[in-house]
């Protein structure tokens, strides 16, 4: 893989769509898809602009990613014998992490987090919003989800009714 | 809350995100929550029928994946695909079908599958055609490879990273695993091949279970991290432990060695276990050095239910094993016989602890125990609570008494660790046990007797076990009883960790542990005394270990020293000894830790 122009304290300035200015090491950002394609190509001088995420989302993606790196070099530092229960530990701590940081969000938030790391292209934090609005869905009935998430209903009494029974099995 | 529907105006390739990531009755019912969802379910890329969460009958388990076979979009891949049967019913078709599917479509990581009955034909069809090229991971629980071309069975994986094969069979002869990624490999209880033959260069991972002698012909794994080989049921005799070594001597590369050889029959139960953490050479050396001894390779020695061993068995093995490098002997005891207590009245509390103890035991060591060792193993616990009821008459049985055995085991020059389960270190005559590289001592349930005869009344008032183990660092003593002796003087120089859980009154002494910094006492007394009339001993006796006393005791800034109490109730306090130091009466801190009477 190359990523000749990747550096530890190389600092790329990313521009969220409401005009704020965030830097982050390019050491992080290699975790977006699309950054790390364009360090690749090496076009990332001055401000990159992120046209479709705004300031508070992008701050929490960059929390995200700042925290997966940390965790990262850590793992590294450690002595061998001693690096397979920390290894544990730091995966079960960084499991609590993620739920964590994820359950504090509203659901504006989490909508605009899919969509920003969709974007961004880092897949593990889209996986992660993604699944928390899965468990969110888990189990409920189609009224309970319309309630959760304002979802305005488009069909007749009698297409819902068709639907119903042709997918019986699901609703039993 | 605003009222936007924010759901809805997602990516549709997120919305399939979420939906392969529910599961598949949920994904369904999200068809009639508008005309947007309507069709979005079709395009999960994730199928995980799994007839327990149904709960349904065969017949409507094939209906419902049918349904959702029928109607998923035609260009949409499956990346992970899951058939699980909970019953032993239903036939063949259904499998067919599913796979036949998931080959038209292409892209399949996963598969995972445990389809009951045999389905001769299914993983010959993997062989011939290469559409499964894709596949990362393939778990199969129970399936019969009888009849299909076994040459090629997986050798047609490239890309596979994950297999797992539980009690899959059918392969006759050799069982050929070929694939350039394997990262992960789990073989446990597959019957029938007399011969595995593995090549997967990046293997990371292995695990290897067999109840009967296997060959195994394995390339070299240069990233092998961790090994773990079990063999139940093995017969007697050493050609076993034999053909287990000579394989773990292969897989010797791996940073982490485990070998598990468990012998079946009740009078040999004990179980070998090779560790061979970061010592990979001298593991690889010693064998090359004397290849005729299988023992010498061994670190680690558990013997379970020790009561039904004979004497001379455990003799035996003892003074060979003690010889080499062994570091590590555990001795579990067995539930049926019990802890001698002052108090005829032992509380309930007491005895279920016993039994959980040794459940967690078991649990241990016998994790891969397939069901038939389960019932063997009661089978053999009904033949222990026979024995142990007329323990007196049996005289091969070594009496409980464990003190027989320390002539062998004080030969060793290399044992680090030694537990030991419920029973007697009956007539000691050596005031002290001379374990001179021992560094962690365990004793439960163990009752020490000295032979008063051979030895000076005085001394009997307190005696320092312990003073000849002059590396101890770690010393747990767990419902043990003095029987002739008032006193036990710990005298461990080196001794830093001590935990005591005691059912009876225990007087104890430390002189000369001036490394000790972690105490932790969990001290049950039985219901029926009340607390008023032993206080002013257990006053006596922490504020014993709490002095200084010849320089001994608790006398470091950072010690703690963590007091547990039972009556039926727990009370629990924690005590900093700097502050310690300055508590005068004990039942203050007692008092002000807890509302018990």
């Amino acid at each position: 893989m190359s990523t000749p122009s990747v550096s530890v304290n190389r600092v790329l300035k990313l521009k969220s769509s409401d005009g704020e200015i965030f830097e982050v090491k390019q050491t992080v950002a290699v975790q977006s898809g699309v950054l790390k394609q364009m360090m690749e190509d090496g076009c990332t001088e001055g401000e990159i602009p992120l046209n479709n995420v705004d300031s508070p989302t992008l701050a929490k993606i960059i929390e995200w990613c700042n925290k997966h790196h940390d965790n990262d070099v850590e793992g590294r530092v450690l002595s061998e014998e001693r690096e397979k229960e920390k290894e544990k530990e730091k995966a079960a701590d960084m499991k609590k992490w993620e739920s964590e940081f994820i359950d504090a969000l509203n659901r504006d938030e989490i909508y605009f987090l899919l969509t920003g790391s969709n974007y961004m292209d880092i897949k593990e934090l889209l996986d992660c919003a993604a699944q928390k609005v899965a468990d969110m869905v888990k189990g409920k009935t189609p009224e309970a989800i319309r309630e959760m998430f304002n979802i305005q209903s488009d069909f007749t009494e009698e297409e819902e009714e068709a639907i119903r029974k042709e997918n019986q099995w699901a609703f039993d | 809350m605003e009222k936007i529907d924010r759901l809805s105006n997602l990516p549709d390739a997120i919305i399939h995100k979420i939906l392969s990531l529910s599961p598949i009755n949920t994904a369904v019912i999200t068809s009639v929550l508008s005309k947007r969802w309507q069709y979005q379910w079709t395009h999960i890329d994730t199928l995980v029928f799994n007839r327990h969460d149904f709960d349904c009958n065969y017949t409507r388990f094939t209906n419902i994946v049918n349904h959702v076979l029928r109607h998923r979009h035609p260009s949409t891949n499956i990346t992970q695909l899951s058939v699980l049967n909970s019953d032993n019913d239903g036939d063949r078709s259904l499998i067919h079908y599913v796979l036949a599917y998931a080959l038209s479509r292409g892209g399949l990581e996963h598969l995972i599958t445990n389809f009951i009955p045999t389905i001769d034909d299914f993983p010959s069809s993997f062989s011939k055609k290469l559409q499964f090229a894709s596949l990362k991971t393939l778990k199969l629980n129970s399936v019969s490879f009888f009849g299909c071309d076994q040459d090629y069975l997986l050798s047609n994986f490239k890309n596979l990273e994950n297999l797992e094969l539980i009690s899959c069979s059918g392969v006759l002869n050799t069982f050929n695993i070929n694939c350039p990624l394997l990262a992960s490999l789990n073989i446990t209880h597959c019957s029938s091949p007399r011969m595995f033959v593995i090549s997967a260069p990046r293997l990371k991972i292995f695990k290897f279970a067999t109840t009967y002698p296997v060959d195994l012909n394995i390339d070299k794994c240069p990233i092998l991290e961790k090994a773990e080989l079990f063999y139940m049921k093995a017969a007697l005799g050493e050609e076993s432990i034999w053909s287990m070594l000579s394989l773990a001597k292969k897989l010797s590369n791996a940073k982490s060695l485990t070998v598990t050889v468990r012998f079946s029959g009740a009078m040999w139960g004990w179980m070998l276990c090779n560790n061979a953490f970061d010592e990979e050479t001298m593991l690889e050396e010693k064998v090359e050095d004397e290849p005729e001894n299988p023992w010498l390779t061994i670190r680690k020695l558990e013997f379970y239910r020790i009561a039904t061993f004979r004497q001379s068995e455990v003799e035996a093995v003892l003074d060979y094993v003690t010889s080499f490098r062994l570091e590590e002997i555990e001795f579990l005891g067995i539930k049926n016989i019990p802890i001698e207590a002052d108090e005829e009245d032992e509380s309930g509390e007491s005895d279920e602890e016993d039994e959980f103890d040794e459940s967690d035991e078991e649990d241990e060591s016998d994790e891969e125990a397939d069901e038939e060792d389960e019932s063997d193993e009661s089978d053999e616990e009904a033949e222990e609570s026979d024995e142990s009821d007329e323990s007196d008459e049996e005289p091969v049985l070594f009496h409980n008494d464990f003190s027989v055995f320390l002539p062998n085991l004080l030969k060793s020059k290399t044992l680090k660790t030694l537990k030991v389960g419920p029973c007697s270190f009956k007539n000691l005559s050596s005031l002290s046990l001379g374990f001179k590289s021992l560094t962690t001592l365990q004793l439960s349930g163990v009752s020490i007797e000295y032979d008063i005869d051979n030895i000076h009344h005085k001394i009997i008032q307190g005696c320092d076990l312990f003073s000849g183990c002059l590396n101890l660092e770690r010393l747990k003593l767990s419902k043990c009883k003095l029987e002739n002796l008032e006193r036990l003087i710990i005298k461990a120089p080196r001794l830093k960790f001590f935990e005591l859980e005691s059912i009876v009154d225990m007087q104890l002494r430390f002189e000369n542990c001036s490394l000790l910094d972690e105490v932790k006492i969990h001290y049950t007394l039985p219901v029926l005394i009340a607390w008023h009339e032993t206080d002013y001993q257990n006053q006596k006796y922490f504020f014993d270990m709490m002095y200084k006393d010849n320089g001994g005791g608790l006398n470091r800034e950072e010690a703690t020293l963590l007091l547990k109490f039972s009556m039926g109730k727990f009370v629990s306090c924690c005590i900093n000894v700097e502050e310690a130091k300055v508590v005068t009466d004990f039942n203050k801190v007692c008092s002000s830790k807890k509302p018990l009477y």
